[in-house]
């Protein structure tokens, strides 16, 4: 305990002489117990301390480093300056290195965002109507918007096995005969118009076709009828229809499948398009000239 | 200051010269008892003090505990390079290189070589402490934060340094001892 005592009073002394706040005789004064073991010390301590205080360093040296210190840093900075445009990959790597959470949060919501803009891109695109109707002239892009939005509505009750409304398949026939006339003059189009209206067209055909084939009454047979005004309105325009697979004899696609060797330009040869009328079919025969 | 040098300022890199070098050399006089060694260590250990500053972080010590470490490396360094020279470590010559007047010079050689061939005599510790606290000037908690020690420590090997040196010192200068003691 007293070694203790001594240990802190020595070293209070010594740094108040240290750092010139008191003088020895000073500090002895206020320690007058312990004065006869701490005044040797001291006076040792403070020779030891004043001794090394004179060694100063010559004043010659002193410059001279100071020179040689402040020119190395000056030419380390330059070359700091110099070297920072080349050293651009690896205080990349740092940075990354330093801020990976950060950077990984924000690929992870850079990602999100692009996957977001992609799936509504495609989303968009699948649907078609947009795509597809400005792709042809503008007086006949809503009509072909909304032929192709009942198409697609269509197509996914057939494909699921849901029963498809005669209502809508009617709709879809009206759709085609207004088109067909606000078309006009089809081979005036130009060819990117003509080549959507053709593969509408040639979609509508294989969706009745398959309506007429796979749904029950009164499907089936209003399927039928629109198919009768598909290839009138094909006629008219003078495109070719896509060539269908051949029927299961006395299967339910067995009539309107009769319709498929008759189109023009198909693998089967086929009557000539002046003698094909919706009277060949007789399915078709009631609404081959439907009224709008 | 150091911040402004961490960042290149040339004046704030003047300043902390124009501070530590003289307890830089002071120190490594202390610890080599050799002028010439003390002038080239000085200016080796401002030298890398330009590599290293960039790297230097308050949170893990004061500046000052930071600087007195790269000393404290280079007089080790050097040492291990004598010692593979097969040079002995003594006071010698180079002391002469000194701006006082002849008088002074000899007085206060014979009391540096008399301080350094007792506390050559001390444990490593005890040394380290003597050349922290008197020769460079740090205080108790920057000597204790250089040493890695608590200042309680530090206060306790700087008691038993002091103790041997006055008995070592006593020893070969008895009288003048004995007239500070009395006067």
């Amino acid at each position: 305990m007293k070694a203790r005592r001594l240990d802190e009073v020595l070293d209070e002394c010594l740094s108040a002489y240290l750092e010139g706040r008191r003088s020895i005789d000073e500090s002895l004064s206020l320690y007058p117990s312990l004065r006869h073991e701490v005044e040797p010390l001291l006076r040792t301590a403070v020779e030891v301390a004043d001794t090394f205080r004179e060694s100063s360093p010559p004043e010659h040296i002193e410059q001279r480093g100071r020179q040689e210190f402040l020119t190395s840093a000056s030419v380390r900075q330059r070359a700091k300056l110099l070297t920072f445009d080349l050293n651009f990959p690896q205080r990349v790597g740092e940075f990354v290195r330093r801020r990976r959470r950060l950077l990984i949060v924000a690929a992870f919501a850079i990602g999100l965002t692009v996957a977001g803009t992609l799936a509504a891109s495609l989303e968009h695109s699948s649907d078609g109507t947009s795509r597809d109707a400005a792709s042809v002239p503008s007086p006949v892009a809503p009509a072909v918007g909304e032929l192709q939005d009942t198409q697609q509505q269509l197509w996914r009750r057939a494909n699921q096995g849901v029963d498809v409304s005669p209502e809508m398949i009617r709709a879809l026939s009206r759709t085609t005969t207004a088109l067909d006339s606000q078309v006009g003059n089809f081979p005036e189009l130009d060819a990117q118009a003509r080549v959507e209206l053709e593969r509408t067209i040639a979609d509508q055909y294989l969706l009745l076709h398959l309506i007429a084939n796979t749904q029950p009454p009164p499907a089936s047979p209003e399927a039928r009828r629109a198919l009768g005004v598909t290839q009138h309105v094909a006629r008219s325009w003078g495109i070719d229809l896509p060539q269908l697979p051949p029927a299961a004899p006395g299967g339910p696609g067995s009539q309107v499948d009769e319709t498929a060797p008759r189109q023009p330009n198909s693998a089967t040869p086929s009557p000539s398009p002046g003698n094909e009328t919706p009277s060949d079919d007789p399915t078709l025969q009631s609404d081959a000239n439907p009224s709008p | 200051m150091v911040d402004a040098a961490r960042a290149g300022d040339a004046s704030a890199l003047s300043e902390l010269y124009t501070l530590y070098f003289p307890r830089v050399y002071r120190y490594i006089l202390a610890r080599t008892g050799n002028t010439y060694d003390a002038e080239d260590l000085a200016e080796e250990v401002f030298m890398r003090v330009l590599e290293a500053i960039e790297r230097f972080q308050w949170r893990e010590a004061p500046f000052s505990a930071w600087l007195f470490r790269i000393a404290h490396n280079a007089v080790i360094s050097q040492r291990r390079k004598e010692t593979a020279r097969g040079r002995s470590s003594q006071l010698s010559e180079g002391l002469a290189v000194n701006s006082q007047g002849p008088d002074e010079l000899v007085e206060s050689r014979l009391a540096l070589s008399d301080i350094r061939e007792a506390a050559e005599k001390l444990p490593e510790a005890q040394r380290q402490v003597i050349a922290l606290r008197f020769a460079a000037g740090l205080s108790v908690a920057e000597t204790a934060r250089t040493m890695g020690k608590g200042e309680g420590n530090v206060k306790v090997i700087q008691h038993k340094a002091i103790v041997k040196l006055r008995e070592m010192m006593g020893q070969a200068r008895p009288a003048k001892v004995y007239e500070s003691e009395t006067a």
